[in-house]
């Protein structure tokens, strides 16, 4: 043996899913999913009640910096959030490794894009559309 | 031995099983979660629409508006709002509250109420708040 190790295998592997980070994904996801209900029950009663979805109304809501902040929070969440849950679907009905590694990486890319068009639309109108 | 066998608690068979409706929201929480896809790509498209002018919103608010538009939003609110009432009741789960099989039973035909009821709610704000 060329080093010693000292830990035991049932340390090594205590706190390890079949993955290693199984707790985690699960927290995330619940932690995403309060955001966006908190998110979601904000930005829907605020629109529906006190906007009439005009550009010019919607243009002013967005204006707000709070405003503006909790639909990116949202949008972020939303992707988040999708990405995990997706993620677990894919794990459960895909076996082959290649397809899963693939529709993986594609998940993540298509929750990156979320993200990106989301924030940046809405910088734009933040900054005057 | 035979009916030993037999008196045992067999696992879930294609041919013997029963319908139960937290089975319904299990598999709609998932079917629902993927299909919100669609609700985050009118999203997005509404939130693009803003950003590129009112004439672009304008082409947006007639699309949603038409026929075919009101039916995609629809199904994109019961999804949403389905999922967000089964999501709530999966929450309480997780804190253990509501897992005995009655509570569990129940609430479930509630959120399946209440994905509907939901999003009958959110487009009867949208025609108000439009001004219909």
């Amino acid at each position: 043996m060329a080093t010693k190790d000292f830990r035991t295998p049932l340390s090594k592997a205590r706190g390890n899913g079949a993955s290693g980070h199984g707790t985690e994904h699960v927290i995330h996801q619940r932690a995403l999913a309060v955001g966006l209900l908190l998110g979601f029950i904000y930005a829907a009663t605020s629109i529906l009640f006190f906007t009439n979805l005009s550009h010019q109304a919607m243009v002013e809501w967005f204006s707000n910096p709070f405003n503006a902040s909790v639909m990116a929070l949202l949008i972020i969440a939303a992707a988040g959030h999708f990405n995990l849950g997706v993620q677990v679907v894919i794990e459960d009905y895909i076996h082959k490794p290649s397809s899963k590694a693939l529709l993986m990486l594609g998940i993540n890319f298509l929750a990156a894009l979320i993200a990106a068009i989301g924030i940046l639309s809405i910088i734009k109108i933040y900054l005057g559309a | 031995m035979a009916d030993s066998i037999q008196s045992k608690p067999l696992s879930p068979h294609l041919q013997i099983w029963r319908w139960h409706v937290t089975m319904t929201t299990s598999i709609l929480h998932r079917a629902t979660g993927v299909a919100n896809l669609a609700a985050i790509v009118v999203l997005l498209a509404w939130l693009a629409a803003l950003a590129a002018g009112p004439e672009q919103y304008a082409a947006f608010q007639a699309l949603i508006g038409s026929a075919f538009g009101r039916l995609v939003l629809f199904g994109c609110l019961v999804s949403v709002s389905y999922h967000i009432a089964n999501g709530i009741r999966h929450l309480l789960f997780n804190l253990g509250i509501g897992l005995d099989k009655k509570t569990a039973t129940i609430s479930g035909w509630v959120v399946i109420v209440l994905g509907f009821t939901g999003a009958i709610k959110m487009m009867w704000l949208g025609y108000r708040a439009l001004g219909h």
